[in-house]
C-alpha cells in the first residue's frame, strides 16, 4: 500500500475532473476528516486518516480493501473509474442526468441512455463531459459520458444516445468479481 | 597512334589563331595552364568580363589540346589520358609546377625524452625482439608473451622465497609491493617527461609523487594496525579511540559489548538474553529512522502529501485536454530524451500493425462504444 | 305465504351449507338491532328454501327442521315467520334459538370430553423389538410414524398412568429417537442431542420448525435510507411487507413479492441488505458507538459488518476479517454497495488476532459453527453433522474466542465488550464455550439487551454453568420464528488470565482436547480436592447438609454479590447447589419433561445413597 506517484495522481485527477471538476479540492481537503488516496495492487482507495493509522498494522498482503475504492489503473496505465466511487462522485458532481423509469432498467443492464429515456439534464454539459445518472427520485444509478452537449441533446432524435454508459449499480450483480 | 583534338571535335578547335596566341605553360598533373604574359585589360566592367572570358576560353582550349598529346589508354568509358605523376613509378616525384599549400598543420617538434637523449649519446639503438624466446627450463623456443610463454619463474608457487628479514611477512604481499613500486616509478618518470614537454600541466608529477607517498604511508599504518592479537580498539596511535594502550575505559567497553552482541551470524537476533541483560535498546538514531520509516507510509497526509496533491490538481485543472494530448504524442517535447523523437513527419510511417483488421490492434479487441478517450 | 327475510341466527359451522339464491327483499329495519348483532352469515342464509325456518343449517344434530305433518309447533313456526301478527315476537324467537344453540354446544363439548377421556385412558402399545423386526420389510408410511411419535410424546407426558406396565422409559425414548430420525431424516445422534436439550414435545416442535423456511427479512441501511421511505418504495414495486418486530427499528419482514428482492434498484443502490432476523441480534447486543475501534472476526459476507458501521454512522474504524478470500470479496462488494466508508477488509486467520492488531474497543465473533439452528436453510446438515463435528467446531470456537478476548482493550473508555454468537442450538458450542472462557480469562457476562430471547442454560445434564449464564440468550425457530441462535456478551475486566479453581474443573466432564491446559493447573490440587469432597460427602450422608432443591440460583443477585466476595467463597456457594460427582445419570432420568419430578438432591437423595453403597 502506498501513496500515488505524481503521474498516477495526474492521470486520476484528469479522469475525475471530467466528473467533478474543481471539487476534487474538496476531496483532498475534506472538512470533517482528512482523507488521502492510497494505491493497493493497482486499485486506488479513498481513505480517511483514522483508517490510515490502523492500516499499516495489518500484514500488507492480507488487506483486501480500505475505505472506498475509486477505481483502478489498467495495464496500460489508464485510470478506470469503478461504480464503487458513485457516492463520492455524486456528492460533488457537476453535471447530472435524470432518467425516466422506462429507461432505468435498460441502463442498469449496461446500455446507453437514448433520448427517449432522458428526463432532465443539467445545463452546460460539454460533449464527452462526465455525467452522473440519477433516477427521477434522485437515487444515483451510475455514471457515464455525455454523448452530446446539452443544446445538441435537445434537438436529438429519440433513438440517439444522450449518455454513453460507463458504470451502473447493476454491476454489483452482473460483475461481482470486478468490484474486488 | 596519337589523337588529334582536331580530329575529335574540329569545330571547337581552330588552329587559325596559332601565331597570335600566347604560349602558356602547362602543369598537366594538376590540369593547370599558366598564362604568364602581361595583359592589357579594358577598363569597363562588361568589357573586362568579356576580355577575361576570352582569355580563359583560349587557355582552356590550349590546355585541352595539350591533353590530347598525352599517352592514353582504352577503357569502357572511352579513351583515358594518363596524366603525368600518377603512375606507380611516378609516385613520390613531384614534377608539377604548382605548389599546393599544406593541408594540415605541421607536426610539433617532440622533445626528446631523457632516455632517447641518453641513447643518442651512447649510440644505443632499438633492439627489435623476436617473437620467440629461449626458455632455459624446458629447453625450447617459446613465445615471449601470452600462453605457454617462456621464463615464468615468478609463477612458481606455492613455494615462495622468504622475505628478507621479517619471518612473519607475507611473501605475496611483498611481491605485489615490489611490482607496485616499479609501476609507480615508471609512472612518475613518464609524468616528468610529459611535464617537460608540456603535454601535461606543470606540477602533476609532484602531485603524483605526493600521492604515492601518502598511499605508502597509509598502507604502513594499516599494516601496523593489523597486527594480530591486539584488539583494534586497544591500539593507540593516529586515529585510535583509545588513549592508553591496553585500557578501554567504561564508554569504550560498552561500545565493545554492543559490537560483540551483533557479531554473530544473524546479527544477534536469535541469541538468548542472559539473566540481567535485558532487551536490546534501539539507539536514538535507530528510533529516528524507524519513525521516519513509519511516518513515510502514514502521516504525510496533512502536510507534504496534501500539498503535492493540490499542486498536481492545479496543474491538471489549468491544462486542458488538448494540451495533454499534445504532450502525450510528443508535440511539446524539447528534444532531451529519446521519447521526444517521435516526430511525425507526415509520411505516416509509425502506425505499422503486424496483423490486419481488429486483431492488429492487440488488446483492443472489443472496441465498443465504451471506449471513449 | 309471504316469507319474511328474518335475519337468521349464526349458523353452526359444522353444518352443511346450501346453495345461495338471493331474493331482492330487504330486511325489516325495526327488528334489526339485535338480529344484526347475532347474524353472521346473513348473505348465505338469507334465502334458503321455504323449509328453512329459524336460520339453522341442516345437520343431523339439529333435527328440528324435520317437521311432521300437522305438527303444531311447526305450523306455529310457520305462522311465526310472517312479519306481522306473530304470537311470539321476533326477539323471543331468537332468544330461544340462542338457547337451543347453547345446549347443542354443551352437548358437543361433553361428547368431545368423553372422547378425549377415552383416548387418554387408552393405552398406547409400543411396538416391541419382535414386532419391529416383522415390520422391517414393510415400508412404513410417514403418517404412521408421525402418529406413533405423537403418541409416544403423549405417553411421556403422563408416564405413570399412560405407560404399558412392562415397558421401560428407555424403550419409549429409543423408539422415539429412531422414529424421529426416520421421519425427519436426521442422523440418530443429532436426534438424541436434541432430546437431551428439549422435552420430547418441544423437540418435535423444533424439528418441525427446522423443516420449514423462515420468513425473508431485510435490514434498512440507515446510512442511505429510512425504513418508512424504503417500505413505501418497495410497496410501490409490489412487495408485501411488515415491520419485523418491536425490538428492531430497521428490520422488515417480506411476505411475498412480485419482484426479486435481491435485484431491485433500491437493493442495488444500497438502501437495504438481505439479512436474517437472527443475524441482527448480535450486532444489537454489541452496540458499537461512533468513533470506536471495532473488530469483526468472521465477517463474510458482510451483513453484520455493515450493520456495525451503520450504528457507528460511518465514523471510527471497523476491521472486517475472514479466513476465506472468496467470501471476503463478497464482503467488499456489499460494503461498497451499502456506502460504508470506515472499514478495512482483510483476510487473516482469526487466531492471529492480537498479534496482528489489538486494543479494540469492541469485538464481534459470529463463530463458524455446526449450523444446527439453520437447518431450515440447508437440509443437508441433518445428515452431514455428527457429534464429532460439533466437538471440532467447539474447539475452534474456543480458540477464536480467546483470541478475540485478548484483542480487546480492557482499559477502553467506552468498551471492552465482546459479543459471541453462533447459529447453533447445541450446548457444546454455546454455554460450554462461554464457561470455558469465564474460566480462562478475566471477563464477565453482561446483559445482552435482547429481551426477546430465552436465557441460556444454567445446567445441562451433569454440567453446571456459572449463574450469569442466564444473561446469554437463546433463540429457537419454533418459539421465535427466527433461526436457532445463541448470543453472549462479555466485558473484559483486565488482561490477566485466570487459573480456574480445582473444584470447578473436577465437576465438569474433562474431555481430551478442551480441558488440557486446565488440567495441568489442577494436578497439584487434586489431593486437596478429594479430601474436601470426602468431607462434604460425609456431611451429606449424616444428614447435616440438607440437599437443597436444584433450582436455578437467582443469578442476578448472585452475580452482584459474588463479584464482591473472594473467589473461593463463591465457588463454595455454587458447589452447594450442585450435584455430587459420581452420581451417574441414569437413563430413565434423562427426560426432563417428567413433570413434577425434581432432579435434585432431594428426590435423588435416597437413590444416591443406594448407588454409592
Amino acid at each position: 500500500m502506498r501513496p500515488l506517484t505524481e503521474d498516477e495522481m495526474r492521470t486520476m485527477f484528469q479522469k475525475l475532473s471530467t466528473y467533478i471538476g474543481k471539487n476534487i479540492q474538496h476531496l483532498l481537503q475534506n472538512k470533517t476528516e482528512a482523507h488521502a488516496f492510497r494505491l493497493l495492487k493497482d486499485r486506488v482507495y479513498y481513505v480517511s486518516e483514522s483508517l490510515l493509522k490502523a492500516a499499516p498494522n495489518l500484514p500488507a498482503d492480507t488487506v483486501l480493501s480500505l475505505g472506498t475504492c475509486m477505481g483502478k489503473f489498467t495495464k496500460g496505465k489508464k485510470f478506470k473509474l469503478h461504480i464503487t466511487s458513485l457516492d463520492v462522485l455524486n456528492r460533488y458532481a457537476l453535471y447530472k442526468v435524470w432518467v425516466k423509469p422506462s429507461s432505468e432498467m435498460s441502463f442498469l443492464y449496461g446500455n446507453n441512455i437514448p433520448k427517449s429515456g432522458l428526463g432532465r439534464i443539467t445545463d452546460g454539459v460539454p460533449q464527452y463531459g462526465g455525467v452522473i445518472v440519477l433516477s427521477m427520485s434522485d437515487v444515483p444509478l451510475g455514471f457515464g459520458v455525455a454523448a452530446q452537449s446539452t443544446e445538441v441533446c435537445k434537438d436529438l432524435e429519440p433513438t440517439g444516445n444522450v449518455v454513453l454508459h460507463q458504470g451502473d449499480i447493476g454491476e454489483y450483480l452482473r460483475n461481482e468479481d470486478d468490484v474486488f | 597512334m596519337s589523337l588529334n583534338a582536331m580530329d575529335v571535335a574540329p569545330s571547337a578547335f581552330s588552329s587559325g589563331s596559332d601565331g597570335l596566341s600566347e604560349k602558356m605553360r602547362f602543369d598537366l598533373q594538376n590540369l593547370v595552364a599558366y598564362n604568364d604574359f602581361e595583359q592589357q585589360h579594358p577598363s569597363g566592367e562588361e568589357e573586362l568580363e568579356q576580355f577575361l572570358l576570352d582569355k580563359a576560353s583560349e587557355g582552356t582550349q590550349q590546355l585541352l589540346q595539350n591533353l590530347f598529346s598525352l599517352p592514353w589508354k582504352k577503357s569502357d568509358v572511352g579513351p583515358l589520358a594518363l596524366l603525368p605523376g600518377y603512375s606507380k613509378t611516378d609516385l613520390g616525384i613531384d614534377n608539377s609546377l604548382t605548389v599546393l599549400p599544406r593541408a594540415k598543420p605541421p607536426p610539433v617538434q617532440k622533445e626528446e625524452t631523457r632516455w632517447s637523449q641518453f641513447a643518442k649519446e651512447k649510440g644505443l639503438e632499438d633492439k627489435k625482439r623476436g617473437r620467440k624466446e629461449w626458455d632455459e627450463a624446458t629447453g625450447e623456443w617459446k613465445v615471449r608473451y601470452g600462453m605457454g610463454s617462456a621464463n615464468k619463474e615468478k609463477e612458481e608457487y606455492p613455494i615462495m622465497p622468504a622475505v628478507n628479514g621479517d619471518p612473519n611477512a607475507d611473501p605475496w604481499e611483498h611481491e605485489r609491493g615490489k611490482k607496485r613500486a616499479k609501476v609507480e616509478k615508471n609512472n612518475l618518470n613518464r609524468l616528468k617527461n610529459q611535464e617537460r614537454t608540456g603535454a601535461v600541466p606543470k606540477g602533476t608529477a609532484k602531485k603524483y609523487e605526493k600521492k604515492i607517498e601518502a598511499d605508502t604511508h597509509a598502507r604502513d599504518v594499516q599494516k601496523s594496525r593489523d597486527q594480530p592479537g591486539i584488539p583494534l580498539d586497544l591500539k593507540t596511535g593516529k586515529g585510535s579511540i583509545v588513549k592508553t594502550a591496553g585500557k578501554r575505559g567504561l564508554e569504550n567497553t560498552k561500545r565493545a559489548l554492543e559490537m560483540t552482541r551483533l557479531s554473530t551470524a544473524s546479527m544477534g537476533k536469535f541469541d538468548q538474553a542472559r539473566a540481567g541483560e535485558g532487551k536490546k535498546r534501539r539507539s536514538g538514531e535507530e528510533i529516528k529512522l524507524r519513525r521516519k520509516d513509519m511516518s513515510s507510509i502514514v502521516t504525510q497526509t496533512r502536510s507534504s502529501e496534501n500539498q503535492k496533491s493540490l499542486q498536481v490538481l492545479d496543474s491538471v485543472l489549468k491544462g486542458s485536454a488538448k494540451k495533454e494530448k499534445m504532450r502525450k504524442t510528443g508535440q511539446m517535447s524539447t528534444g532531451e530524451t529519446g521519447h521526444d523523437y517521435d516526430y511525425d513527419d507526415g509520411l505516416g510511417g509509425g502506425k505499422y500493425r503486424k496483423k490486419k483488421g481488429r486483431a492488429g490492434a492487440g488488446k483492443l479487441k472489443s472496441a465498443s462504444k465504451k471506449m471513449i478517450k | 305465504m309471504a316469507r319474511s327475510t328474518t335475519k337468521k341466527a349464526p349458523a353452526k359451522s359444522a353444518g352443511k351449507k346450501k346453495k345461495v339464491v338471493k331474493p331482492p327483499t330487504p330486511s325489516p329495519p325495526a327488528s334489526s338491532d339485535e338480529e344484526q348483532e347475532e347474524s353472521e352469515n346473513e348473505v348465505d342464509d338469507n334465502s334458503e328454501g321455504e323449509e328453512f325456518t329459524d336460520g339453522k343449517t341442516f345437520t343431523d344434530d339439529n333435527q328440528k327442521w324435520l317437521k311432521m305433518k300437522g305438527d303444531d309447533s311447526a305450523s306455529e313456526d310457520d305462522e311465526a315467520d310472517s312479519d306481522s301478527e306473530a304470537s311470539i315476537s321476533q326477539i323471543e324467537r331468537d332468544a330461544m334459538a340462542l338457547d337451543a344453540e347453547k345446549e347443542e354446544e354443551v352437548k358437543e363439548f361433553e361428547e368431545d370430553l368423553q372422547r378425549q377421556r377415552q383416548e387418554m385412558t387408552k393405552v398406547f402399545h409400543l411396538p416391541t423389538a419382535e414386532e419391529l423386526e416383522e415390520d422391517e420389510d414393510r415400508v412404513v408410511p410417514p403418517s404412521e410414524i408421525r402418529e406413533r411419535v405423537e403418541e409416544i410424546i403423549e405417553v411421556m407426558q403422563d408416564f405413570k398412568r399412560r405407560r404399558e406396565p412392562s415397558r421401560s422409559r428407555t424403550e419409549y425414548m429409543d423408539q422415539l429417537e429412531s422414529d424421529l430420525s426416520e421421519y425427519f431424516g436426521y442422523l440418530p445422534e443429532l436426534i438424541s442431542l436434541f432430546l437431551k436439550m428439549f422435552s420430547p414435545s418441544e423437540a418435535l416442535e423444533f424439528l418441525d420448525a427446522s423443516d420449514k423456511p423462515r420468513p425473508l427479512v431485510i435490514r434498512t441501511n440507515t446510512l442511505k435510507a429510512r425504513r418508512k421511505d424504503l417500505a413505501q418504495a418497495l410497496i410501490k414495486r409490489g412487495v408485501n411487507l411488515d415491520p419485523l418486530a418491536p425490538w428492531s427499528k430497521v428490520g422488515l419482514k417480506i411476505y411475498e413479492s412480485t419482484v426479486p428482492i435481491g435485484a431491485t434498484p433500491e437493493y442495488l443502490s444500497g438502501h437495504y441488505m438481505l439479512q436474517s432476523a437472527a443475524s441482527m441480534c448480535p450486532v444489537m447486543a454489541l452496540e458499537p458507538q461512533p468513533g470506536e475501534k471495532v473488530l469483526d472476526m468472521s465477517s463474510a459476507p458482510g451483513g453484520k459488518t455493515s450493520y456495525v458501521s451503520q450504528l457507528m454512522k460511518n465514523e471510527g474504524i471497523v476491521v472486517a476479517n475472514d479466513l476465506k478470500v472468496e467470501r471476503q470479496k463478497a464482503t467488499v462488494g456489499n460494503l461498497h454497495r451499502l456506502g460504508v466508508k470506515n472499514v478495512i477488509t482483510c483476510c487473516n486467520d482469526g487466531k492471529n488476532f492480537p498479534k496482528v492488531m489489538g486494543n479494540f474497543d469492541r469485538v464481534l465473533l459470529d463463530a463458524p459453527c455446526s449450523g444446527l439452528g439453520v437447518i431450515s436453510r440447508d437440509q443437508s446438515i441433518k445428515v452431514q453433522r455428527t457429534v464429532k463435528d460439533i466437538e471440532r467446531t467447539a474447539h475452534l470456537q474456543k480458540e477464536l474466542l480467546l483470541s478475540g478476548i485478548d484483542s480487546l482493550n480492557a482499559k477502553s473508555k467506552t468498551g471492552g465488550i465482546m459479543v459471541y454468537s453462533t447459529c447453533s442450538v447445541s450446548v457444546q458450542e454455546n454455554e460450554q464455550v462461554v464457561q470455558y472462557i469465564l474460566n480462562k480469562r478475566d471477563v464477565k457476562l453482561v446483559d445482552t439487551g435482547l429481551k426477546h430471547g430465552k436465557p441460556g442454560f444454567q445446567r445441562y445434564q451433569e454440567r453446571r454453568f456459572h449463574p450469569s449464564m442466564q444473561l446469554t440468550r437463546r433463540f429457537y425457530p419454533h418459539t421465535h420464528n427466527m433461526d436457532g441462535f445463541f448470543v453472549a456478551k462479555f466485558r473484559k475486566l483486565s488482561n490477566k488470565e485466570r487459573i480456574p479453581p480445582p473444584e470447578e474443573v473436577e465437576d465438569e466432564e474433562v474431555s481430551g482436547e478442551e480441558e488440557e491446559d486446565v488440567e495441568m493447573d489442577v494436578e497439584e490440587d487434586e489431593e486437596e480436592v478429594s479430601e474436601e469432597k470426602k468431607a462434604l460427602r460425609a456431611k451429606f450422608m449424616s444428614g447435616i447438609v440438607k440437599p437443597e432443591d436444584d433450582e436455578e440460583i437467582d443469578s442476578e443477585e448472585e452475580t452482584k454479590k459474588s463479584e464482591n466476595k473472594p473467589k473461593k467463597e463463591r465457588w463454595e456457594k455454587i458447589k452447594k447447589g450442585k450435584k455430587k460427582k459420581g452420581e451417574k445419570v441414569v437413563k430413565e432420568q434423562k427426560s426432563k419433561q417428567v413433570a413434577g419430578k425434581k432432579k435434585s438432591g432431594g428426590g435423588g437423595g435416597p437413590e444416591k445413597k443406594k448407588a454409592k453403597k
